[in-house]
């Protein structure tokens, strides 16, 4: 463990690469995890979601199949109340075992939607509550409607019987009447009233005040039974009775009392059979009482299932608070996993940006980028030929390695420079001291010449002139030298110059007898580039051309071609040529390819032009096919100048 | 007033290049006094009368080389320059170093001229004459 943690220390320490790769990793550990964590929110999210499917949305569901239960169940109730008339039973019977169908329907489906979550044998039971008061009231309306029957019937057979009562009454009374009527004309027609007669007529007329007050009862009676059924409570009922009870024995009491026997028998038996059907069981008060019972008994009912109305409402509602509650849980668990997901997204974009702030700042930039741009400037630098600038990057890895590197390549390149500022510094010396001495022995031959040619001998005048000729060649030895030596300080200045009045110039200068015909081909004008090393080079090449031709006339042709960046330069003569095999050694120092006594030359020209292009980023090669075809052609590049400004540091 | 020839004084240590000044200014057919200093010091004391030389009077112009031993011409200028009695004397430069820096140094020390020794006589004695032809038009410190 600690050795794989110092390892991996020096890793970090020894390795640019590695840094790196350990700052991409982290960012994609970071990214990684930050889809993790959103994802299993995301996931527990979905559970919310499907969890509301589930559970919530069925919840609702049924809280809106219960709403339309109860508000079928409080029709159907309203219905009972609003058409429980006798006559329409049967059709509304139909009609509420309709309705009751679609409500066990829609019951049924509610106890299947969710049986876990539902009190099924509290909610059956209200249920069955609320189906069986309504199966009693109808029962009830039925019983009621065959009891006001027999009430009816009952009453009718009571008047009809009062009725008879009191016909016979009638015709007694008609009867007593008469007798009172005729009996009192005779009392008066008679006048002196006998006992007898006059016993007769009180007989009479007491029998007819009998028989008023027992008219009267009857009246009375009939009165009370007829068509009051319908409002009676059960007390009104045994308020009845008892009046009824009264009268009859009031009616007995005073039939007692009626002297026709006949019709007294015939009146009791009546009586008797009122008494039965008033008061046996079954008669009239026991079906008045029954259908009292009965109404009593409808109105507990409806009570009844008012209250199971009630109670499914109360479930409705819980059922209902239910599923807005789950929902309303559901949601907020959503909206807080929303709310999650929102926060770590937030929170880890924070921490990958903070982490991807600090990777930057102190992996990437502090030891990678900006160490890479000191150590570009330094390089850069460096490349200028500043080798006094300091290399500022240092450490173990890659970059440091670079940098140590670049360290020993500064030393050495420094010291290059030293050695060859040396060099350069001890070639012109050494080519400008040559020249003191050449000049003096040139000079003291040819004042020897000039003064004391007379008296000298021809060999001595001809050794004195060849001296002057070889002090001379080694003096234009000594100026080439010079002008090479000086290379290294090339003249980079940069300005326009005209071809055609060039060539001419030189033409003039190197030709004045008119021998040789050089012609520009494809003249552009005015060219920029480096001014006077092309003046140079093409003053070489032209001068080559006509030293080293082999007949005292020639053409030399300069083709100009331009190509993007750069000028390209063809001087091609029509002189011996070169052949292949000499082709390199003539742009080596010193070489000639014909004795210096034939065709005076230091073996510097083509040496120097080559020095010139390649400092200058140019190059020069060199095309001829001798012996098999004459003249030679050289081509060579410099940079055209023209189109940017840019001075390059080459030089 | 009497007319005075102005006086050369050619401050060179090659022998060869002397005998060609002197030549020079020969063919020139020109009658100025010559004198020679071998280096900067052997002139200074003619300038200044010094070590048992002849000292040298007004008019003269002075012609210097540069790569001398003892002292060169760098070393000579500043020397005459300091001296409040020879600040003002002309020197014209006649040397084969056409270094960018010679000629920089010279001027700066207020030489009237800076000429290139050449090899070819001809344009020696052409130097010559303007030299002479310099001294006869312009007025020269007393």
């Amino acid at each position: 463990m600690l050795g794989l943690l110092s390892k991996l220390t020096t890793r970090w320490r020894t390795s640019v690469v590695f840094k790196l790769s350990v700052a991409t990793s982290a960012i994609v550990l970071l990214v990684a995890m930050l889809q993790l964590i959103v994802g299993t929110q995301i996931i527990r999210l979905n559970g919310a979601q499907a969890s509301i499917l589930t559970d919530s949305i069925p919840l609702l569901d049924k809280a809106q199949k219960f709403s339309k239960l109860t508000a079928l169940t409080v029709s159907e109730t309203k219905l009972l109340e609003e058409h429980l008339t006798k006559t329409e039973l049967d059709k509304l019977r139909i009609r509420y075992l309709k309705n009751d169908a679609e409500a066990q329907v829609i019951f049924f489906d509610i106890l299947s939607l969710d049986r876990d979550r539902l009190d099924t044998a509290l909610f059956q039971y209200i249920r069955d509550e609320f189906v069986a008061a309504n199966e009693a009231l109808f029962q009830n309306q039925f019983t009621q409607r065959d009891l006001e029957r027999e009430v009816q019937e009952y009453s009718a057979y009571l008047l009809s019987l009062t009725s008879s009562f009191e016909d016979i009454i009638d015709q007694l009374l008609i009867v007593s009447s008469t007798e009172v009527l005729s009996r009192s004309a005779d009392l008066g027609a008679t006048s002196g009233l006998v006992q007898k007669e006059l016993d007769m007529f009180l007989v009479f007329a007491r029998e007819v005040e009998v028989l008023n007050s027992l008219k009267s009862g009857a009246v009375d009676f009939s009165n009370m039974i007829q068509g009051r059924f319908g409002q009676l409570s059960q007390h009104d009922v045994s308020a009845l009775a008892d009046r009824l009870n009264f009268r009859l024995k009031s009616t007995s009491l005073s039939l007692t009392l009626l002297g026709n026997s006949e019709a007294r028998a015939k009146l009791a038996q009546l009586a008797s059979e009122l008494s039965k059907g008033l008061f046996s069981d079954p008669g009239y008060l026991y079906f008045l009482r029954e259908l009292q019972a009965s109404r009593e008994d409808v109105e507990t009912l409806k009570r009844h299932r008012d209250a199971t109305v009630s109670d499914i409402g109360d479930q409705v509602q819980l059922i209902m608070q239910e599923a807005t509650g789950s929902f309303r849980a559901d949601i907020a668990l959503t909206s807080r996993l929303t709310q999650n997901i929102k926060l770590i997204g937030i929170a880890t974009t924070v921490v990958v940006l903070a982490v991807l702030v600090l990777l930057n700042g102190q992996v990437i930039n502090k030891q990678i980028s900006q160490r890479f741009t000191l150590l570009t400037e330094d390089v850069l630098n460096f490349a200028r030929g500043n080798y006094a600038h300091e290399i500022r990057v240092s450490g173990e890895d890659e970059l440091g390695d670079i940098a140590n590197a670049l360290n020993v390549f500064k030393e050495q390149a420094a010291e290059l420079e030293r050695s060859n500022a040396e060099l350069q510094r001890f070639a012109y010396v050494a080519a400008h001291d040559l020249r003191s001495p050449l000049d003096a022995i040139q000079d003291l031959a040819t004042w020897t010449l000039e003064d004391e040619r007379d008296d000298l001998s021809a060999a001595c005048i001809a050794n004195l002139e060849l001296l002057i000729k070889r002090s001379a060649r080694l003096s234009a030895l000594q100026a080439d030298l010079l002008t090479y030596a000086q290379v290294g300080q090339i003249d980079t200045t940069i300005g326009p110059i005209s071809l055609s009045e060039e060539v001419n110039k030189m033409s003039d200068m190197l030709d004045p007898g008119g021998d040789f015909q050089i012609t520009l081909l494809n003249d552009p004008g005015t060219v920029v580039t480096y001014s006077l090393p092309l003046r140079q080079i093409l003053l070489n090449l032209l001068t080559n051309a006509i030293k080293h031709h082999d007949l005292p006339t020639g053409k030399i042709v300069v083709t100009f071609s331009r190509s993007p960046g750069v000028l390209r330069f063809a001087v091609e003569d029509d002189g011996p040529g070169i052949e292949p095999r000499f082709q390199k050694r003539i742009f080596g120092l010193f070489k000639t390819l014909k004795s210096r006594d034939r065709v005076e030359g230091s073996g510097l020209g083509l040496a120097f032009v080559l020095k010139l292009t390649s400092r200058l980023g140019g190059k020069i090669e060199v095309e001829s096919h001798a012996p098999e075809q004459r003249g030679t052609r050289f081509i060579f590049e410099i940079a055209d100048l023209c189109e940017n400004d840019k001075v390059s540091d080459v030089a | 007033m009497d007319f005075e020839p102005v006086k050369f004084l050619i401050v060179d240590d090659d022998e060869v290049s002397i005998m060609k000044i002197k030549r020079a200014i020969k063919k020139a057919n020109l009658g100025n006094p010559v004198f020679v200093a071998m280096d900067g010091i052997e002139a200074l004391e003619m300038l200044r009368g010094d070590a048992g030389q002849e000292r040298i009077t007004q008019p003269y112009i002075v012609t210097l080389d540069i790569n001398m031993p003892r002292m060169d011409g760098h070393e000579f200028l500043k020397e005459i320059r300091e001296d409040p009695n020879l600040h003002n004397v002309v020197v014209f430069v006649l040397t084969t170093s056409n270094s960018e820096a010679d000629i920089q140094a010279a001027y700066e020390k207020n030489v009237a001229g800076y000429i290139l020794k050449e090899n070819s006589e001809y344009s020696l004695i052409e130097k010559i004459n303007m030299l002479e032809r310099f001294s006869n038009l312009v007025v020269l410190p007393k």
